[in-house]
């Protein structure tokens, strides 16, 4: 097993080195010293680029594994590394660090739960249904025959088989780096993403927002319940949020700064998230809606770039199910046109949104993430960002809605389907809502010291 | 002021659960610490509900099985638990069984794996057959 999570560990630095690679290519590094600075941002940068890449490569047979990704890595490296800026004229001014210990101290808690979770997650076998029938299925699959073979991701007595690859595409590479299948080692790269949001999330957006803000609301999210509950269990719900939720912090200071290498940087995360779970590809519209209905005039047309490259990112798993006629879907979206279907059905969006805010209020899960969000949310009002506040508001309402429809749409009995999942799908609106807050009120007290 | 009060709070939310998510890490570490090597890759089975020895029959039946193998499950459907037996046996079949991938008809399959069921009622000339506690593989053709 030690060999194992050593060999995860070196899987994991190329990663790192893909991301350190890109970091000056998506324009979040433009000098040597940045690069030093916001390497912890190349960790998920690199993940998130990876996951991407190998999910979209199994579609042609080309698999990522001991070969392939140090060639990614070296490739990303050559590639970005002479774009750096090696003699920069200006200097950035830091804040003196005495200033950041509280912060500091916050992110140190956050760092001792990763720790003990890691102690847990390396013994920790695959056990819930999910993570062995589902997602280890889907891995292992993958690992053995390199692309999605027949039947496994074609025919109905197969889970899930809409369900796109990035998470067993990343676990796909550890299987092949360890040459086997380890399902209790395989736990770590779940855990190695959690600690590549921290970090990205901290590097990231910390010259947005209040840093002490920033430190508690990712200790809010690291330390609910649901988290490392969730996290262990090996399923996709924890993976989708924690991308997502990037991508929609990034996408908000974007809107507000238009800072460089914040739009490349949401948009990599936000197709990383859409090729995750399909639930990640309606967050991803709804953010993509919200944006463009409170972007300024000079702001769409790049916003539109962003969307073609999702979509682009995207594509080719929806091209690959049509080629491939796998129509065995748990929901159906065109029964959504169906005026008589929605009459019928609509007792299904009743219950499911009764089941969904029970979930989001639920304590004993989630914490009070719900009202850090909505304290969050009130306070930037207060404080006059309004324009930001309505895409938080709009996108986590129309992801919400989103999340009706597919409920509304799907062809499961209700009952079951909710009790079994409606505790996992809000993760991504709170951990994405919590995530908005510190950037909301950060840029609303900017503008207001401006 | 409002920039401390949403701190306050999300520290609250910390405070709330803080003890309670540290103590269910440590204590998923006590249990799945004890785990032997063994008990951890049988761990889907003996989740599902099978005794330990039902994963010591799948990994027999996995070392039997070849690469390019169409695996056919004879299960009866009975109830098991609120599942159904054969749903769950071949679940956790087609995560085991991997690089063999199941096949819905009999026709197709290079491989039977008979569970609480009698291969010789499936009226198939066999080329091998083995057998392990409830279950049997029987191998109509190499692939």
């Amino acid at each position: 097993m030690t060999g194992h999570i050593l060999l995860l560990c070196v899987s994991n630095v190329l990663m790192l080195a893909v991301g350190a690679g890109l970091l000056p290519v998506l324009q979040l590094a433009e000098t040597p010293h940045e690069l030093l600075v916001r390497l912890p941002l190349a960790y998920a940068v690199g993940i998130a680029a990876t996951g991407v890449l190998a999910a979209n490569l199994a579609l042609v047979d080309v698999s990522v594994g001991r070969v392939g990704l140090p060639l990614l890595a070296a490739g990303s490296l050559a590639f970005g590394l002479p774009r750096l800026d090696r003699h920069p004229r200006t200097t950035t001014r830091t804040r003196p660090p005495w200033q950041l210990a509280p912060a500091l101290a916050l992110l140190l808690v956050t760092a001792a739960y990763l720790v003990n979770a890691a102690r847990l997650f390396a013994v920790k076998p695959l056990i819930e249904n999910d993570s062995w029938a589902l997602w280890g299925t889907r891995a292992r699959a993958l690992y053995e025959f390199g692309h999605p073979v027949a039947p496994v991701f074609t025919e109905g007595w197969y889970p899930a088989l809409q369900y796109p690859l990035f998470l067993p595409a990343l676990e796909a590479i550890d299987f092949r780096f360890f040459g086997a299948v380890d399902g209790t080692t395989i736990h770590l790269q779940e855990l190695g993403l959690a600690a590549a949001f921290v970090a990205a999330a901290w590097t990231l957006l910390r010259g947005h927002a209040e840093s002490v803000l920033l430190a508690a609301a990712l200790l809010a999210i690291v330390a609910a319940p649901m988290f490392f509950r969730q996290l262990q269990a090996n399923h996709a719900d924890i993976p989708v949020a924690l991308l997502l939720a990037l991508g929609v912090a990034a996408l908000a200071a974007w809107l507000r700064s238009g800072e460089r290498g914040l739009l490349p940087a949401a948009t990599l995360f936000l197709a990383a998230g859409a090729l995750t779970k399909n639930e990640g590809e309606v967050f991803v519209s709804a953010a993509f809606v919200a944006a463009f209905a409170v972007a300024q005039r000079t702001q769409r047309r790049p916003l539109a770039r962003a969307l073609l490259a999702t979509v682009a990112c995207v594509a080719p798993w929806h091209i690959w199910l049509i080629a491939h006629d796998v129509t065995a879907t748990t929901f159906s979206l065109s029964h959504l046109l169906h005026p008589h279907y929605l009459t019928s059905h609509w007792f299904r969006v009743v219950s499911a949104q009764h089941q969904l805010f029970a979930h989001i209020q639920l304590a004993s899960n989630t914490s009070r993430l719900s009202l850090v969000a909505a304290v969050g949310f009130g306070c930037a009002l207060a404080l006059g960002s309004f324009r930001l506040t309505a895409f938080g508001a709009a996108w986590l309402v129309l992801s919400f809605g989103g999340l009706l429809c597919v409920y509304w749409a799907s062809s499961q009995p209700l009952h079951p389907d909710l009790n079994y999942s409606a505790d996992r799908t809000i993760d991504t609106l709170l951990v994405g809502g919590v995530l908005l807050v510190p950037v909301l009120i950060g840029t609303a007290r900017r503008a207001r010291d401006a | 002021v409002l920039a401390g009060v949403v701190t306050g709070v999300a520290l609250l939310s910390v405070w709330h659960q803080a003890r309670p998510t540290w103590r269910q890490l440590d204590q998923g570490y006590d249990t799945y610490s004890a785990y032997s090597p063994s008990a951890r890759r049988s761990a889907p089975i003996t989740g599902a509900g099978f005794p330990a020895v039902v994963g010591d029959l799948f990994r027999f039946a996995s070392s039997n099985l070849q690469r390019g193998d169409r695996i056919y499950f004879q299960v009866p459907r009975t109830k098991y638990g609120t599942l159904d037996l054969h749903d769950t046996i071949g679940e956790l079949g087609r995560y085991y069984f991997l690089p063999a991938v199941e096949v819905d008809s009999l026709d197709d399959a290079t491989v039977v794996f008979s569970y609480n069921a009698d291969p010789a009622k499936l009226r198939r000339r066999f080329v091998g057959q083995l057998r392990f506690g409830p279950s049997t593989l029987s191998r109509i053709a190499f692939p």
